[in-house]
């Protein structure tokens, strides 16, 4: 046996070399299409380009500069924030309740467990049309029982008041979203031993002490990860809004996906929008190891890293 | 051996035949499944009348297209060439590989004539870049039956705004329809479209003074448009601010509203979409102030723009623009939605080629309005000789219609919401 042949041999005997190899592509799959495009941005970051494809120069700052002192983007920051913390925070209590109540006997449960998921599964384009219509102020349904109810006098513009533009928007997209992490949750929750509960009961606890002393304690690292997932999946939402609304009326609901769109592809300033981009990408990552370091502290506090 | 020698000499006569065909992408950005297929079959009757030439029609989305193109030249992958318009050809031009087509047009003109609107958009900083091929622009589209109902005269439709806003008090009070008019007021090209529309008639279309670099925009004939705009506004049905160019269509073919501007192509929409008869659309210009009134619409001139230096490749396109101008086949083109796309030519207009189809010759009357109408037909930061290089951002950030949102959204008066619009025109063409 030649060295080579006896180097390669050994390589592959252990599992981490075979694991190794098996993710290979994948990472560099993930390098082609997601840290070359990233390493592109932070470059025209710092170009006065106006058009991809364009000569340019290098600008340093300049553009850090002119996005930081940007009313727009601070404006865009905020709802982002507003956003994405109203989405987790509903789409987390929502998920919860709904996979409790699919955890429970009942008849039909499979049925419901089947196609709850369905809001998750349509196209965001069949989505927006669909709420388009339902909440339009002269033809949907929403409005008429509104009015036929007495509720309200005159039909509510949902998609064109600046007051309510937002709500609106958070609430379809909880709709859409909420399904799937029950699912998720339902799963974790049918992982739970069914003795912890049958001895918590004979001990005499209530329902509620059952769902805070066991079930809560038991699915918290699933909650733990849907939050880190909500929170980066929902702020990084373009389709669904840019669908419904465009970001309008004027700005009300532009969040920095929609800004960055709006500054690189509509006002044709992608040195701004690479700026933005990179700002918004620190403020995930930063929002992201925050968030990690906090879940991993815990973890050893409590005895559990 | 004579069979083997005749068997290599018709490969070797094929290859030279397959050397010498010439062949070339074409991206259009009609993207309607009836307009594809439309293309599809110019480009395959073109090929087949012409062997050395090979023309592969790609359809791209006018959505979607400015940042295609972008991307696509920059990655060598670009089309040979492109339909544009006039403010699409500013964007390209950045990109480097926009030929001029100065030789191409006087050719043409020698033999055609063309009609100067068309010119008036696709020729700018001493050179023509694109050969029109069609065009479209705004009138007035109304429900003749509403009309008789409401007690209107259906063959009148409105002439100035005085008459337009009587005639919207008028089907209101009827009760015929809740809404008379719709407007879209999204941030949007729709209403882009019908805001400059306004104010062309009002006689506010410059953008920009005799410099280019100096906007314009806000004066008191622009304000008379966006007051006018806002007037319309009232008429229109509630969450018309986040209307584009769907709902009204839907609102005016429904009966739910009487009256909508916009382009040509509600005659086939009408046609494919509702069972009525043809002789309910009623068409009229675009109504004008009472005073300083002008007529106007705002017009496309949609053209094809060369994105190839090669010598062999030019001699190609020429090729197919000298076919494709024969009134005949221009008409076939244009009948892929008829009214919708009107003739860049007086020979084609006065051909019965073009009259022959069924769906023109029921609506002589609307079509022979557009046709007047592309006569004052404007296209924002196309009306002066000179034209900034960036007009193309103030299109594409829709700031027409974001000035509207001002007054509809945030309550703003009209002047100081233009005010504000120019500031940010201003910003734009930086």
């Amino acid at each position: 046996m030649t060295r080579a042949r006896y180097l390669r041999l050994k390589f592959l005997s252990t599992d981490s070399s075979v694991g190794v190899l098996l993710i290979a592509p994948l990472l560099l799959w993930v390098f082609l299409t997601l840290f070359y495009p990233l390493v592109f941005t932070i470059h025209l970051s710092f170009t006065n380009v106006r058009y991809v494809g364009t000569p340019y120069n290098y600008v340093g700052l300049q553009n850090y500069r002119s996005v930081l002192t940007d009313s727009d983007f601070y404006s865009s920051l905020i709802r982002t924030g507003i956003w994405t913390a109203a989405n987790v925070v509903l789409q987390i209590v929502g998920s919860l309740i709904v996979a409790v109540v699919l955890n429970q006997e009942f008849v039909g449960k499979t049925f419901l467990r089947n196609w709850i998921v369905l809001p998750w599964v349509l196209p965001t384009v069949v989505l927006a049309i669909m709420w388009t219509w339902i909440l339009d102020p002269t033809l949907g349904i929403v409005n008429y029982i509104l009015q036929a109810s007495k509720i309200t006098t005159s039909p509510v513009k949902f998609l064109a008041t600046p007051s309510y533009v937002l709500a609106t928007v958070i609430i379809i997209n909880v709709w859409r979203w909420t399904p799937y992490l029950a699912i998720i949750v339902l799963a974790a929750l049918q992982s739970i031993p069914k003795e912890l509960y049958e001895a918590a009961a004979v001990d005499g606890a209530t329902a509620l002490q059952r769902f805070r002393f066991i079930t809560l304690p038991s699915i918290r690292s699933t909650l733990a990860v849907l939050t880190l997932f909500s929170a980066l999946w929902s702020s990084n939402i373009f389709d669904t809004i840019w669908l419904l609304t465009s970001g309008g009326p004027l700005n009300y609901s532009t969040t920095l996906p929609l800004y960055i769109y709006r500054v690189s592809f509509q006002k044709f300033r992608f040195n701004l929008g690479a700026a933005s981009s990179v700002l918004f990408f620190i403020i995930l990552a930063l929002f992201a190891f925050g968030y990690l370091y906090i879940i991993y502290k815990r973890g050893l506090e409590r005895g559990v890293g | 051996m004579k069979r083997w020698l005749l068997g290599v000499a018709l490969v070797a006569l094929g290859l030279g035949v397959i050397a010498q065909q010439v062949e070339l992408v074409f991206w259009h950005q009609e993207a309607r499944p009836h307009r594809v297929q439309r293309y599809e079959e110019l480009c395959a009757r073109f090929n087949a009348e012409h062997p050395n030439i090979k023309i592969t029609p790609v359809m791209k989305t006018w959505t979607n297209i400015y940042q295609e193109a972008s991307a696509a030249i920059m990655a060598g992958k670009g089309p040979d060439f492109i339909l544009s318009t006039g403010d699409f050809i500013t964007y390209i031009q950045h990109l480097g590989l926009v030929q001029p087509v100065d030789d191409i047009i006087e050719e043409l003109r020698q033999q055609y004539t063309i009609f100067p609107s068309y010119l008036q958009q696709l020729c700018f900083g001493g050179h023509c870049w694109a050969v029109p091929i069609y065009g479209m622009d705004f009138v007035l589209w109304y429900r003749k039956d509403i009309f008789e109902k409401a007690g209107l005269d259906p063959n009148r439709p409105p002439r100035t705004w005085s008459e337009l806003i009587a005639t919207c008090e008028k089907l209101k009070q009827s009760g015929v329809v809740e809404y008379p008019i719709a407007v879209p007021g999204a941030i949007h090209l729709a209403t882009d479209q019908l805001i400059y529309t306004l104010m062309v008639v009002a006689g506010a279309e410059h953008l920009f003074g005799e410099n280019p670099n100096e906007i314009v925009f806000n004066n008191p004939n622009t304000v008379k448009a966006y007051a006018f705009y806002k007037q319309l506004f009232s008429y229109s049905p509630p969450g018309s601010e986040t209307w584009r160019w769907d709902e009204p269509r839907t609102a005016l073919f429904t009966g739910k509203v009487a009256m909508v501007m916009e382009k040509g192509h509600y005659i086939k929409g009408w046609v494919d979409n509702t069972n009525l008869p043809l002789d309910y659309l009623g068409c009229g210009f675009i109504p004008i102030p009472d005073e300083g009134g002008q007529p106007g619409t705002i017009f496309y001139a949609n053209g094809l723009t060369l994105l190839t230096a090669d010598p062999v490749k030019r001699e190609a396109f020429k090729t197919f623009i000298k076919w494709l101008y024969q009134p005949h086949i221009m008409s076939w083109l244009l009948h892929m939605d008829p009214g919708f796309f009107l003739p860049p030519t007086q020979e084609v207009l006065y051909s019965d080629a073009f009259w022959s189809d069924p769906i023109i010759r029921q609506k002589v009357a609307a079509v022979m309005i557009e046709l007047e109408s592309l006569k004052y037909g404007r296209l924002p930061g196309f009306t002066r000789a000179e034209v900034n290089p960036n007009v193309g951002a103030i299109s594409a950030a829709n700031l027409l219609a974001w000035t509207a949102q001002l007054i509809t959204v945030k309550g703003l008066s009209p002047e100081e919401a233009v005010a504000l619009g120019a500031q940010e025109m201003a910003k734009a063409v930086r």
